[in-house]
């Protein structure tokens, strides 16, 4: 019963969605698919709750039982009621405290995060262009090609060489790169086909919890 | 430990510190207490309906970072309602010298989100004890109809009601003698618009940037007048059209002057000069027009709604003349210039031919009528796989034009041309030649067969080529193959400052498609046409007319009532509208009242076939009067409100939804045509309705596909059930899933597994779970904790019963810890700093990364390299892989990660579907060999088949 009920609702708006994609009339696309938004829209406040409650729990239990840097748990709480509060008091439009929060706080602190990027793209650059087998080699050579043909530099020597750098850059990216992606596609798209036709026929059931 | 401890209470003091402090920057500045706004007036709109004021005022110093003016509106200077705002932007400032806000039309009064009683906005101070300001954030008038009874007759109301309770929550109210219907004020929004003569009363609220409300303005009143803009006609041109050199038609085309209530009326032709003629409109007793009488033309103006009049133009003796009845007015063709020509408006002002700003234009002139293209009709289409609310209405063939060249030098001396196409219902495009020639050569220097239509092609440029105008000859070949080839012509000049060819205006039959435009006109609902597409380009061949489905209907408000506690609205309602005799029903919401009303609309009918004189008009409404007699008998009969309303629903979808097309090409100087569909052999109009299509013929292809796949695994997985080996590929990465967990295991730390960065319904996201699953029964049959970060509060529960589920069959219940699967955070960055912090405080020994990954699979999975855990991760997000692949041990590429459940655990359910994704590979492979093939050999219909997208 646990599984069965859930596993019906499934199977069958799985199969209701199977005919939203193939049937463009009313009925389907305004009617349905109207009243399914609706009931999304419904059902999603319970999980913020959910998801709060989950938070509060697990900062609340490293306070209580003095987990490994459980004062960080307090800049959590410290953060999420602040936040909910100046929100529920002064409101979320411009010129709250809840936007000044986010404007000079949260976005700092995220193109902060993002920034990093940079630095660890360099690194992971370094571990990839190593030239330790034949492999490494030809991913070197393609891409000092391919960063060549983006660059200024790339065009002055081109004007310099009797090959053109820009026209191997271009064919790397358009032809061997694109063929790769899309072999990839296919198969992820292949892919995701199998693993939804698994659920809709009932044959993949662990996100109803309890493995297999 | 106290160390620890120590660090995390300065943690917390410095957030503290750094929040009081942010707060402390809300102190307000002195000069916001004394802000006050100045030269607040209100004047009336000028040349409107009596329904417009213009409220001015000063705007407050810049430096008080003024976010917005919040516009409050009230009956009497005591109680004024939330009307809306002029939002700044307090960065920027205001610019001007002068804020104004407009009221004018019809603006939202009360709705379903109003306050249910009176609210006063507690946060403006008024200047005075009297004034009450009312209303929040959006919503000034309250859901309380003893309150909006105040505003009967007071303001022009329209109710928006949505459809379901139009149809199903009125009831009868009775007023004096007649009967309203009534709607609850929950059901319905009212929009409002101010109303002549009557007496309002507006104050400002300025709010700065930290939304602290500054003192209100004074209170000032204002009263709308109506003063309509009665103007004549802004433009007039008038065109001598001749076919060859026979004339066939005096055209005459105006614009009516903007914003102006005028109609006109007549136009007038005068043979004389322009200053006699113009004597004729102001001529008196005392200063009589002495010039010879002109020939007048009169303008219905409820049916000329085209601002065109064509006059033919007939032959006599030689001598060209136009009639109107029995005058004839004979026109002197060789000095057709002489002629005056004026516009007269219903107030009897009149506009001169001579007025026209274009000097060109100030006289009569004559054009070819081979120079606006002749279609000698069009046609409406339903938009096919649609949900029923889209017709195109189709009047050219098939168009290319090209849009953009450019030189591309660096591959050498070559010319890339960009083109479009436009193609259409009626006929659809199949491929094109394109033919570039040298400006003054004869041979192409290049032809091009273009048979699969990307919008670009590339050519070498001929030697010695020096920035020469190049002529392009395009001829289009349809799929319709009755047709001829149509034949478009373009010229590519050179332009020294974008140093590129451009394209000039496409020519077909010598016609250039940019010197003309069509205008379309549609019925609906009543005889006259009404324009629903004024101008559109001549390049273009359809426009499509989208006819909504109604989901709220309005219908004015009679009054705000009270006693029956309802908003008011007249019973009245159209129940069909009958295509054939082009006539509308009007009964009322009830029946008994229904009963009274057709019958007199019988009689009406009755008496219209007596004097009709048209023998196909009067067997078309005879047939009406029989319809109307079945929907009279149906009254008789007695019947119940909700079964009236219902029929009166299912008639109103049937017929109110039917349109009738007119077209028109047009030069907007004297030179068009207009085209109207064939009336039917009945006499009878020809009306379309959008049909709501019940499959999507683009799909046929993706539901094939899908049932071939579906057969595949249902084969294979029979195949596996019986117990033949299917042999499935090892995948390092999933092979050493293992090894990873007995490492955790080995060192007594954690392992952390990411469930990706989306929400449930991604399939990625769901292979992610399968493989929690997996993941996490052999962390409980190892007792080793494991750690699930979330993103999506509505995953997380998921994966909480996944991995109690998963340390129930392991045997090991009592391991499960809720607290290990938890919420992070939806903010993208925050949830990363948050995994990061995991990872180095727990000091996991395996993480595993599976799903759907964006910019900050990097910044994790660095981290993790960091702090020396092996790394296995999975991805369908191709842009991410590379990243994987560089920092983790094993990555499970693409479909590898929908594949690695299956296989971790190798039952033949699910090796089944493995098995039968990679056959279909195989058939899809095959698709793509033959589709390449084929295009190469220039064979199209297998691109035909699939679908673009």
């Amino acid at each position: 019963m646990k599984k069965n009920i859930p596993l019906a609702i499934v199977m069958t708006l799985g199969f209701i969605f199977v005919g939203w994609t193939v049937i463009p009339a009313k009925w389907m696309q305004d009617d349905f698919y109207t009243a399914f938004q609706e009931f999304v829209k419904t059902m999603s406040p319970f999980a913020v709750f959910l998801g709060v409650y989950s938070l509060i729990n697990v900062h609340y239990n490293k306070i209580r039982m003095k987990a490994p840097k459980w004062g960080y748990s307090y800049v959590t709480l410290a953060g999420l009621f602040v936040t909910s509060l100046v929100g529920f008091i002064w409101g979320t439009q411009s010129g709250t405290p809840s936007q000044w929060i986010f404007r000079n706080l949260m976005m700092p602190m995220s193109s902060t995060m993002f920034s990093l990027l940079a630095f660890y793209m360099a690194t992971a650059a370094y571990k990839s262009f190593r030239a330790r087998s034949v492999e490494a080699t030809v991913l070197l050579l393609a891409a000092i090609v391919v960063m060549l043909g983006q660059v200024p530099l790339g065009m002055t020597i081109s004007r310099s060489w009797p090959i053109n750098i820009l026209d191997i850059s271009q064919w790397i990216m358009d032809v061997p790169n694109l063929a790769s992606k899309r072999g990839i596609l296919l198969g992820v798209g292949l892919g995701s086909v199998a693993t939804s036709l698994k659920i809709l026929l009932g044959i993949e059931r662990t996100y109803l919890g309890g493995g297999d | 430990m106290h160390k620890n401890r120590n660090k995390s209470w300065l943690s917390v003091i410095l957030c503290l510190v750094a929040l009081s402090f942010s707060f402390g920057l809300f102190a307000e500045n002195v000069s916001v207490e004394t802000a006050e706004i100045e030269d607040f007036v209100i004047e009336d709109v000028a040349g409107d309906l009596g329904n417009g004021l213009i409220l001015k005022w000063k705007p407050l110093p810049n430096e008080l970072k003024i976010l917005e003016y919040r516009i409050y509106r009230g009956l009497s200077a005591d109680s004024l309602f939330y009307l809306g705002s002029v939002v700044l932007n307090p960065v920027v400032g205001f610019a001007g010298d002068e804020v104004t806000y407009l009221d004018s039309g019809y603006k939202p009064f009360v709705d379903k989100a109003s306050p249910g009683g009176l609210r006063v906005d507690g946060k403006v101070t008024p200047n005075d004890e009297k004034t009450n300001y009312f209303g929040t954030v959006n919503n000034g008038y309250p859901r309380d109809l003893e309150v909006l009874e105040q505003a009967n007759g007071k303001f022009n109301l329209i109710a928006q009601i949505e459809k379901s309770s139009y149809y199903g929550r009125f009831s009868p109210v009775e007023q004096g003698e007649d009967i309203l219907a009534g709607y609850p004020v929950g059901n319905v929004s009212v929009l409002a618009s101010i109303k002549q003569g009557v007496t309002y009363y507006y104050s400002i609220v300025p709010i700065n940037e930290n939304r602290r409300y500054l003192k209100p303005s004074e209170v000032v009143s204002g009263t709308p007048v109506q003063d309509p803009l009665l103007a004549p006609a802004k433009e007039l041109f008038a065109s001598l059209i001749l076919d060859g050199s026979k004339p066939v038609d005096l055209n005459f085309d105006w614009e009516d002057a903007t914003g102006s209530y005028a109609s006109q009326k007549a136009i007038y032709l005068f043979n004389e000069s322009y200053e006699i003629a113009k004597t004729y409109f102001s001529s008196t007793e005392e200063n009589p027009y002495n010039g010879s009488e002109p020939f007048i033309i009169n303008i219905d103006s409820q049916t000329n709604i085209y601002g065109k009049i064509s006059v033919d133009v007939k032959m006599e003796n030689g001598q060209a003349y136009i009639s109107n009845g029995d005058q004839k007015f004979f026109l002197d063709i060789d000095n057709i210039e002489s002629y005056q020509v004026a516009i007269q408006a219903d107030t009897g002002e009149s506009t001169f031919i001579n007025d026209s700003r274009n000097e060109k234009y100030q006289k009569i002139f004559t054009q070819d009528i081979n120079n606006t293209p002749r279609t000698p009709t069009f046609n409406v289409y339903d938009l096919p796989n649609d949900k029923g609310d889209t017709q195109v209405i189709v009047w050219e063939k098939p168009t290319v034009e090209i849009t953009k060249t450019s030189f591309d030098t660096k591959l050498g001396n070559k010319l890339i041309v960009n083109y479009d196409f436009f193609d259409n219902e009626s006929e659809r495009l199949k491929d094109f030649t394109l033919e570039l020639t040298i400006e003054g050569q004869t041979e192409p220097f290049f032809t091009h067969h273009e048979f699969y239509l990307d919008n670009i092609i590339k050519t070498e440029l001929p030697e010695g080529y020096d920035n020469n105008t190049i002529n392009a000859k395009i001829v289009v070949t349809t799929k319709n193959e009755d047709t001829e080839p149509y034949v478009f012509n373009q010229m590519l000049k050179f332009d020294d400052i974008l140093k590129a060819l451009i394209p000039g205006a496409i020519e077909k039959d010598g016609i250039k498609l940019n010197s003309f435009n069509y205008e379309v006109y549609a019925k609906s609902g009543s005889a006259t046409y009404n324009s629903i597409a004024p101008k559109v380009v001549g390049k273009l061949n359809n426009y499509s007319d989208v006819i909504s489905y109604e989901r709220s209907l309005y219908e004015s408000v009679v009054a705000f009532d009270s006693e029956s506690g309802k908003v008011l609205v007249n019973s009245s309602i159209e129940v069909w509208y009958d295509a054939n005799v082009e006539k509308s029903l009007v009964l009322d919401r009830f029946p008994d009242k229904s009963k009274e009303l057709i019958a007199a609309e019988i009689d009406a009918i009755n008496t219209q076939i007596e004097t009709e004189q048209d023998a196909k008009y009067k067997a078309l409404l005879t047939t009406y009067v029989g319809s109307l007699k079945e929907l009279q008998t149906k009254l008789d009969q007695g019947i119940s409100k909700s079964k009236w309303i219902k029929l009166v629903k299912e008639y109103r979808d049937n017929t109110l939804r039917q349109r009738s097309y007119k077209v028109f090409t047009t030069n907007n100087k004297g030179l068009f045509a207009s085209y109207e569909l064939p009336q039917n052999d009945d006499g009878t109009y020809q009306y379309f309705t959008p049909i709501s299509n019940q499959f999507d013929h683009t799909k046929w292809v993706g539901l094939i596909a899908s049932i071939i796949f579906a057969t595949l695994v249902a084969i294979y997985i029979n195949l596996a059930k019986k117990g033949v080996d299917l042999y499935i590929r090892p995948i390092a990465g999933i092979q050493e899933i293992d090894n990873a967990i007995g490492r955790a295991t080995e060192m007594g730390r954690p392992i952390l597994f990411v469930p990706g960065m989306s929400s449930i319904s991604v399939v990625a996201t769901l292979a992610a779970l399968s493989i929690l699953g997996k993941v996490a029964k052999k962390a409980a049959e190892y007792d080793t904790r494991i750690l699930v970060p979330t993103r999506d509060y509505i995953l997380m529960p998921i994966a909480q019963e996944i991995v109690k589920e998963a340390h129930i069959e392991a045997g090991r219940p009592d391991t499960f810890d809720k607290n290990s699967v938890f919420f992070v955070t939806t903010d993208q960055f925050a949830y990363v700093a948050g995994v990061n912090g995991i990872m180095i405080r727990e000091k996991t020994a395996t993480n595993f990364y599976m799903g759907s990954y964006f910019a900050e699979s990097l910044l994790m999975t660095e981290t993790g390299n960091i702090t020396g855990a092996i790394q296995i991760a999975g991805t369908d997000s191709v842009t991410q892989i590379p990243f994987f692949i560089t920092t983790c041990d094993y990555t499970l590429i693409g479909e590898e990660l929908y594949a690695a459940s299956a296989m971790m655990s190798k039952e033949p359910m699910i090796l089944g579907t493995l098995k039968a994704q990679d056959y279909f590979k195989f058939i899809v492979l095959f698709f793509i060999i033959l589709g390449t093939i084929l295009s190469t050999s220039k064979v199209t219909f297998l691109l035909d088949i699939f679908p673009d997208k």
